[in-house]
């Protein structure tokens, strides 16, 4: 079966004021498959995962050239509002970042404030299914009224997770969302990982060589702000084409 | 060769490379002998050879363990990850060969000596190449060598025309002569042993280049 090329950037570059953070960055990423982008620190990654749903419009010194397609549709038209976009491409963080409210707010923020839920049945049906869907609900059933930031961090990261379903998005970004975790919880969200793809597209930028192994179908290596190599997981892996990958991922001096 | 950050790393690598290139030799040693002893019937050396093969299964375990550690200390990837999964590979095809050469030695054992009348060193030989071409295998995996390990194969292909003509020429010698039936017998089976080793020496050659290109060779 052909894959579906769910987001496409041709010919990326960006800048913060003078130094260029990326170039030319020319990289197809499929639907529900799970793309991990690697590299070293300062290589460009995260750039690239906040390109995606414009998280770097908010940082003044940031400039985008070329273009990202999502669907066919170039996100950074000038009508596009980031807002519906984040909505459509949801993201989670490094640390565990809930809202100061109760669990059960922390999943139905987005969904108010996107008018996704038309009575508070709907809502309350909407937010067990995302925590559901998070592999959460059994944990927090009973709680539900409590704060968010009570629970554990990788229970935290499970509700942050809920929080970016909740509003029905077609991708979620994943910047090292693992972490801050400990095994277990890492298992679990692996685990996660592995059940949202099949509904969502996922890009997660992480630095363990063996959770892109584990985890994704598409690998993708960036180094000093180019794109150096992208293919199947299981060819980068065991047989990278390119020196510089294969010197990253073994852990040699570059 | 690019070194890893983390040296200690290397220096398992290395290890059990070194482990590795020990064992071969050892299996060397030991085939050296059997093959001499086809020829020169000596029965202190069958036996000698018969107990140095403990020696090589121990190196066997040896590398399994070494190998098992830095898989789970370093959860190595590419051509690392390779380099561990052949050595696991060669050890376990080293030990067969150790056995083979063992072999070889008790057959020995069981002519005690050669009947005046068998004059041919057809086997002998046929030895001498297999030896050679174990060398070549060994050497392709201890110098990283594709170059070496691709002349294994064709070798081996002279190897089994030579085995096929011994196997001939017994049965001439078996059927002008019955009463030497049973030694030639026994000397039919050293040379399977010999045709043995020759096919696991490119086996050997194979892995060295999975290891080298990253993809598996047609047996």
């Amino acid at each position: 079966m052909k894959e579906t090329v769910k987001i496409k950037s041709k010919k990326l570059n960006v800048f913060y004021g003078e130094k260029k953070a990326l170039s030319n960055i020319n990289l197809e990423i499929p639907e529900r498959k799970v793309t991990s982008l690697i590299g070293p620190s300062g290589c460009g990654k995260s750039t690239f995962l906040r390109c995606l749903n414009r998280m770097n419009d908010s940082i003044e010194i940031c400039k985008v050239e070329g273009q990202i397609f999502v669907d066919e549709q170039n996100i950074y038209e000038k009508n596009l509002d980031p807002v519906l976009l984040r909505a459509r491409i949801g993201m989670v963080f490094q640390k565990p970042n809930p809202f100061p409210k109760s669990i059960f707010e922390n999943v139905a923020y987005g969904p108010k404030i996107h008018g996704l839920a038309n009575s508070g049945d709907e809502l309350n049906n909407l937010v067990e299914v995302s925590l559901k869907k998070a592999g959460l609900y059994d944990e927090v059933k009973d709680r539900i009224d409590e704060p968010g930031t009570s629970l554990s961090g990788g229970q935290q990261q499970r509700l942050c997770i809920a929080r970016a379903i909740a509003v029905s998005p077609e991708v979620i970004l994943m910047d090292e969302p693992c972490s801050a975790l400990d095994p277990i919880a890492t298992a679990k969200i692996e685990e996660l990982i592995d059940e949202l793809s099949k509904n969502y597209t996922i890009v997660i930028v992480t630095h363990s060589m063996q959770q892109a192994a584990r985890v994704s179908n598409q690998t993708a290596f960036f180094h000093m702000g180019s794109l150096i190599e992208v293919g199947k997981t299981e060819d980068v892996f065991s047989m990278p084409k390119e020196k510089k990958t294969q010197d990253y991922i073994t852990g040699k001096i570059g | 060769m690019k070194e890893h950050i983390v040296s200690t790393y290397d220096e398992d690598l290395s290890l059990l490379k070194s482990n590795l290139v020990e064992m071969g030799l050892n299996c060397e040693k030991q085939l050296f002998h059997a093959i001499n002893i086809t020829r020169i019937i000596n029965i202190a050396k069958a036996n000698e050879i018969i107990t140095n093969d403990d020696e090589i299964d121990a190196q066997e375990t040896k590398i399994r363990e070494l190998a098992t550690i830095t898989l789970s200390k370093r959860q190595p990837l590419a051509d690392d990850l390779r380099k561990i999964i052949i050595s696991l590979k060669i050890s376990s095809i080293l030990e067969r060969i150790g056995d083979h050469a063992s072999n070889i030695a008790g057959r020995i054992l069981h002519v005690k000596k050669a009947p005046e009348n068998y004059l041919t060193d057809s086997i002998y030989q046929l030895g001498q190449l297999v030896l050679k071409n174990f060398s070549k295998a060994l050497s392709s995996y201890d110098q990283e060598s594709q170059k070496i390990a691709q002349i294994v194969p064709a070798e081996d292909v002279t190897i089994n025309s030579v085995y096929e003509t011994c196997f001939r020429e017994h049965l001439h010698l078996m059927m002008e002569e019955p009463k030497i039936l049973g030694f030639c017998t026994q000397m039919l089976f050293i040379a399977k042993e010999l045709e043995r080793i020759g096919d696991l020496s490119k086996v050997i050659s194979k892995e060295v280049i999975y290891n080298l290109k990253g993809k598996l060779v047609k047996r």
